[in-house]
């Protein structure tokens, strides 16, 4: 019996061998791509796959072959293998669309420990993946179904602060390098305020920096609030000096940057509610860039079409073309439920919203209202900017609920003002066209 | 004449008093208000150096900067501390009042 066993094992065996002979003598057979799964191409070849599931939104797909591919450029090329940044982006991304949370945290954490090594070999390398980073987890902070939302906002804006420091130690604290990255982290400190604002969270960072709420230490709300617009202000008064620097010194930029750094801090009280603070702003910009050689007309021209704040990227020259007028609605791409007034940052990736998902809406409204009896086109000393006459005049889909929602959202939205000889003037019938955020439905009604 | 001048004398001794008092209430006014970096004390960080310093340390590293005001006074003074310090004196404080209270 023993031994007619150990004969149907050895019968069995061979013919197995047997069977797998042929494809050993023909090494491109398809039936031998189980001993090449960690060919050196697959890595490249995975990481494409991958993308392609995630732009076709097959996120559990893009996952595993991400997966695959970081797994075969580890084996190829070890462990601290910069080329694992690109799919380890890709798939923190699909991770933390899937709502895969703990999974997403230790792949952050592995991309850290990766890019960190980069600054001691190339800085440029390292800010790229620096920002890769920091913009995955700014999106991440605005999904709604986030436990870890707050969190992703502050280790985000860390991750800024972090390549400002990278900056500063390589090229030096005038380095023309930090502008962009404090410009974020103005814009993380505009997210959290809107944040605190909705959610009424205070002791902000020691809530969400650890695991671990450190207690016997409390911030008023009022009291971060003011916090983050000093952060805000202090930092975009850097950012002009950087800019009046490089134009005294180096010339590497146009006089007009530091003009268009003062919009952006009169922006920056217009958010805040200091009315006044701006307007001084925008009067003073007006002047300097007259007296920097642009004729009134071209200035006018640039303070012509309401702009929703605040300005999602910084611009540090003048306009080569200036918006041509037009009597099209403005537009605006809401970003997130989470943080309602900001436009969306970037595109969204391939058909993430497909378009026949996508609800909007046809609102018209008033800027700068003054007194009653004041005609458009008046010009206004001293005004209250804040939007008014607010009218819903068309949904999609149109119903009661999406005509509430945009009447909601559309009311928190804040522009800049249309200027004329320096100083606000009255629009009234502003046609704006609002492209609701795609997890609008996943929110309730707020307050207004 | 020497009533004249006394009187004299006592008018310019009260425009004296006066001027002297103004100068010192400016001094004093001063000294209240008066910049950090006018004194000899250090010059504390501002909120951003405050944020910079601690994204990049531990975080029983973190500093905490606020403007507090002392018993004795209604001008605000900025204080800077560590987090930790202010969990130990948090939890001193904490302990000391329990031991009162048993």
């Amino acid at each position: 019996m023993r031994l007619r066993c150990l004969a149907l094992i050895l019968f069995s065996l061979s013919s197995s061998l047997a069977r797998t002979q042929p494809d050993i003598a023909n090494p491109h057979s398809e039936d031998t791509n189980w001993l090449n799964q960690y060919a050196h191409g697959l890595g490249e070849q995975h990481t494409e796959l991958g993308l392609e599931a995630l732009q076709l939104g097959d996120y559990a797909k893009a996952e595993r072959s991400l997966l695959d591919a970081i797994q075969v450029i580890k084996v190829n090329q070890g462990l601290y293998a910069t080329d694992q940044l690109r799919p380890l982006q890709y798939l923190i991304e699909a991770q933390l669309t899937l709502g895969e949370w703990h999974a997403a945290e230790t792949q952050i954490e592995y991309f850290q420990w990766i890019n960190v090594r980069n600054y001691r070999n190339s800085i440029f390398t390292y800010l790229n993946g620096t920002e890769a980073l920091s913009g995955l987890l700014l999106a991440s902070s605005a999904n709604v179904n986030n436990p870890y939302s707050v969190r992703h906002l502050v280790a985000a804006k860390n991750l800024n602060w972090q390549a400002v420091n990278a900056i500063e130690q390589t090229f030096g604290s005038n380095s023309l390098e930090l502008a962009p990255w404090l410009y974020r982290i103005v814009l993380n400190h505009y997210y959290q305020s809107t944040m605190l604002r909705r959610q009424g969270l205070s002791n902000y960072s020691f809530k969400s920096d650890s695991s671990e709420i450190v207690s016997g230490w409390t911030m008023r709300h009022n009291e971060t609030l003011e916090m983050s617009y000093r952060i805000g202000k202090e930092l975009l008064g850097r950012i002009q000096e950087l800019f009046a620097y490089h134009v005294a010194d180096h010339e590497q930029i146009s006089n007009d940057a530091t003009a268009l750094m003062t919009i952006y801090q009169g922006d920056w009280e217009l958010l805040f509610g200091n009315d006044e603070e701006a307007l001084e702003h925008y009067r003073s910009a007006y002047q300097d860039l007259l007296q920097m050689g642009r004729s009134e007309a071209q200035v006018d021209r640039f303070f012509d079409r309401p702009v929703s704040l605040p300005a999602p990227r910084l611009q540090m020259q003048w306009p080569d073309q200036l918006a041509a007028e037009s009597n099209e609605p403005l537009q605006f791409f809401a970003w997130s439920p989470m943080y309602p007034s900001a436009s969306r940052p970037a595109e969204p990736r391939g058909d993430a919203l497909a378009a026949d998902d996508q609800q909007t809406a046809l609102a018209r409204f008033d800027l700068t209202p003054a007194a009653e009896d004041e005609p458009a086109d008046t010009i206004l000393a001293d005004t209250n900017l804040s939007l008014d006459n607010l009218q819903i005049l068309g949904t999609t889909p149109d119903n009661e609920l999406t005509r509430e929602q945009a009447r909601v959202y559309i009311s928190l939205l804040q522009f800049r003002p249309r200027l004329v000889s320096g100083m606000p003037v009255k629009l009234e019938n502003i046609e704006l066209e609002y492209l609701f955020p795609p997890q609008m439905s996943l929110l309730p009604l707020l307050d207004p | 004449m020497i009533r004249s001048v006394g009187a004299y004398l006592k008018i310019r001794g009260t425009e004296m008093f006066k001027a002297i008092f103004a100068l010192l209430s400016i001094l004093l006014l001063h000294a209240c208000v008066g910049s950090p970096a006018q004194s000899n004390a250090p010059r504390l960080p501002t909120d951003a150096e405050v944020e910079q310093y601690n994204a990049s340390v531990p975080a029983d590293e973190h500093i905490v900067c606020r403007d507090e005001i002392p018993v004795g006074t209604n001008i605000p003074r900025r204080k800077c501390r560590y987090v930790r310090d202010i969990q130990q004196t948090s939890t001193f404080h904490r302990e000391q009042l329990r031991r009162a209270l048993q």
